[in-house]
């Protein structure tokens, strides 16, 4: 037992060991860069989206609709005003064009870490899944070496945009590992109500989609008559299935080109009839991970694209899974 | 042009020392046990009398019931209540001591674990629908939005305001929170905003109408409309709020002192459904 337990550790270190193109993690650091966009241009380029920073992350003595005087991080930046709020913020911003363009290493991503924590996290009503999955992942990217290729510090550094040397394959294995977990704990999650499962009809999408809260078009299923009621149960079942089960794409990676696309139409839905925030945009920037080999393929051919000098061959880079 | 590569330079001997592999082998095994301890469902608190009294759920508990005694399980809905409760709260405490240490590393790292994603959907929600009436007709309120039905008045609040999902999540927290609280804060914020924009405005109501959600297997039935609670604000800030099978509660504008420690208590206090809260 002891044998086997010291085997399987030996194991798991060697595993950890382990160095990969740098593409994967590259490009999930590229897709959580666009995805801070969509979630902060909105603040900064239309009213209303000054507004909502306003009413959701301004202390009420400043105009905001509730009391955010008890959070520690923005009592030491002197309270939630909106000056504060707004600086916070637009540093988030910068940080990520950033991201999305691979300047100064992992710094932006830890002024994104510590700018959204601060401003996003201190009023619990207004924050969900995609402020929580958004801190996860700019965590894993801090701890690996996002820019090492994909980006304009390669360019500086190297002279080209693509660099086919090798980076440590653990971060993008964690996050990987972190998907499989929100998917899995949010279907295991849903397998207490009844409308998720066969006992209510599969019927749980088909009363979702007409909460006002979180529906674009909440009178669209009442207005189609019942015609929906079969899509809307095969959608149920689809994601019930696709959630509960998604965690193995760990032993079998033979099934991640499925699983990613069954999650690709989920999110696609989601971001087309539901007003949930950015953790759609977030949980497709992740999918990279799932993928070393097709994203190290990707950064050869965009290397071939832009870079004049040829690239080393393929067959001298390792690629784990 | 990474400002972390001297330091990942200063630290490369550590790096290099034979303990390295199994100290980071480590961290991650302690990373990812944290992780998938936090992330294992519960419910993200312990369910009491008033979650219980909500229709979403009494629907589950009777459809629980029903589908139970098909398979030949006779159990009535409050056995059932009396049972989860029982089992949550147990569950909760259990894990509530497991997962203490790793909850606090992940709060360190900011790598929250709480996926509670459409556990169910809400078969009644409440929807925020918010009106005002005018000093000309103080008695007719006028519609300026519906959640889910547009803006009617968009030069008093935007429908990209409405539209957002941090502004339907404090909407939806309005209904579905536990603490009173959050409604009484939205609607003062809401009638601020209409008077600075509005001068005529007599009063400013929030209301949280009540509907069951249409169910594929009652297609068609009729679903009537419920106020479930209702703020009024008038002009002079007295605030009177109705509630479903409750009489009315009339509440005086509280002065806010300059302190923010006085201007705190006012807003706790405001939970208790006492105080004029964000006004």
């Amino acid at each position: 037992m002891i044998g086997r337990l010291c085997r399987l550790w030996m194991w798991f270190q060697n595993h950890l060991s382990r160095v990969e193109d740098g593409s994967a993690v590259a490009l999930v650091r590229i897709g959580t860069g666009i995805a801070l966009l969509v979630l902060l241009v909105p603040f900064f380029a239309t009213a209303a989206g000054s507004e909502i920073i306003d009413f959701a992350f301004v202390d009420d003595d400043y105009g905001g609709y509730r009391n955010l005087a008890g959070t520690p991080m923005m009592k030491l930046l002197g309270g939630a005003a909106p000056s504060t709020v707004r600086a916070l913020l637009a540093a988030s911003l910068v940080a990520g064009v950033c991201m999305v363009v691979g300047l100064f290493g992992r710094l932006p991503v830890l002024v994104a870490a510590v700018c959204t924590r601060i401003a996003f996290l201190q009023n619990g009503d207004v924050s969900g899944g995609g402020d929580a999955l958004l801190g996860n992942v700019l965590f894993l990217l801090l701890l690996a070496d996002c820019t090492h290729t994909l980006s304009l510090d390669c360019r500086i550094r190297s002279g080209r945009f693509v660099d086919a040397g090798v980076i440590a394959a653990w971060p993008r294995k964690l996050m990987l590992v972190q998907l499989v977990i929100i998917y899995t704990a949010t279907g295991l999650q849903k397998l207490v109500s009844t409308t998720w499962t066969p006992l209510d009809g599969f019927s749980a999408l088909y009363q979702i989609l007409q909460s006002p809260q979180w529906a674009r078009f909440p009178h669209l299923i009442e207005s189609a008559n019942g015609w929906l009621v079969v899509p809307m149960a095969f959608g149920t079942l689809l994601t019930i299935v696709w959630e509960c089960t998604f965690w193995l794409v760990l032993p079998r990676p033979s099934l991640r080109v499925l699983y990613a696309a069954v999650g690709l139409g989920i999110h696609i839905g989601i971001i087309l009839l539901m007003e949930v925030g950015i953790f759609s945009w977030l949980s497709l920037a992740v999918y990279p991970a799932m993928f070393p080999r097709g994203a190290a393929g990707l950064g050869r051919w965009l290397a071939a694209l832009t870079d004049p000098l040829p690239s080393p061959p393929p067959d001298s880079v390792h690629v784990s899974t | 042009m990474d400002p972390f590569r001297p330091l990942l330079r200063l630290l490369s001997p550590l790096r290099t020392a034979r303990w390295w592999p199994t100290a980071r082998a480590l961290l991650i095994l302690l990373h990812l046990v944290a992780v998938t301890a936090v992330a294992c469902p519960a419910p993200v608190r312990p369910f009491n009398a008033r979650s219980w009294s909500r229709s979403s759920l009494q629907l589950e508990l009777r459809t629980w019931a029903q589908r139970l005694g098909q398979v030949g399980i006779t159990v009535t809905p409050l056995q059932l209540q009396t049972l989860s409760t029982t089992v949550t709260l147990q569950w909760t405490e259990h894990r509530k001591t497991f997962v203490a240490p790793f909850k606090s590393w992940l709060s360190a790292v900011g790598a929250p674990q709480g996926w509670y994603m459409f556990t169910g959907p809400d078969r009644e929600p409440q929807r925020f629908v918010l009106t005002l009436s005018t000093t000309s007709a103080p008695l007719a309120f006028l519609p300026v939005f519906s959640l889910g039905d547009g803006v009617t008045e968009p030069d008093l609040v935007s429908p990209g305001f409405v539209g957002d999902h941090r502004v339907r999540r404090a909407l939806f927290q309005s209904s579905w929170s536990v603490n009173d609280s959050v409604f009484r804060n939205v609607c003062g914020y809401f009638d601020k905003q209409i008077r600075e924009r509005r001068d005529d405005v007599a009063a400013v109501r929030c209301s949280l109408i009540s509907r069951l959600v249409e169910h594929p297997a009652k297609l068609g039935l009729p679903r009537p409309e419920t106020v479930a609670r209702e703020l009024t604000f008038a002009a002079d800030g007295v605030s009177t709020e109705t509630r479903e099978g409750a009489s009315p509660r009339t509440t005086k504008p509280k002065t806010k002192s300059n302190g923010k420690a006085s201007s705190s208590s006012s807003s706790s206090s405001s939970s208790s459904s006492s105080s004029g809260g964000a006004r």
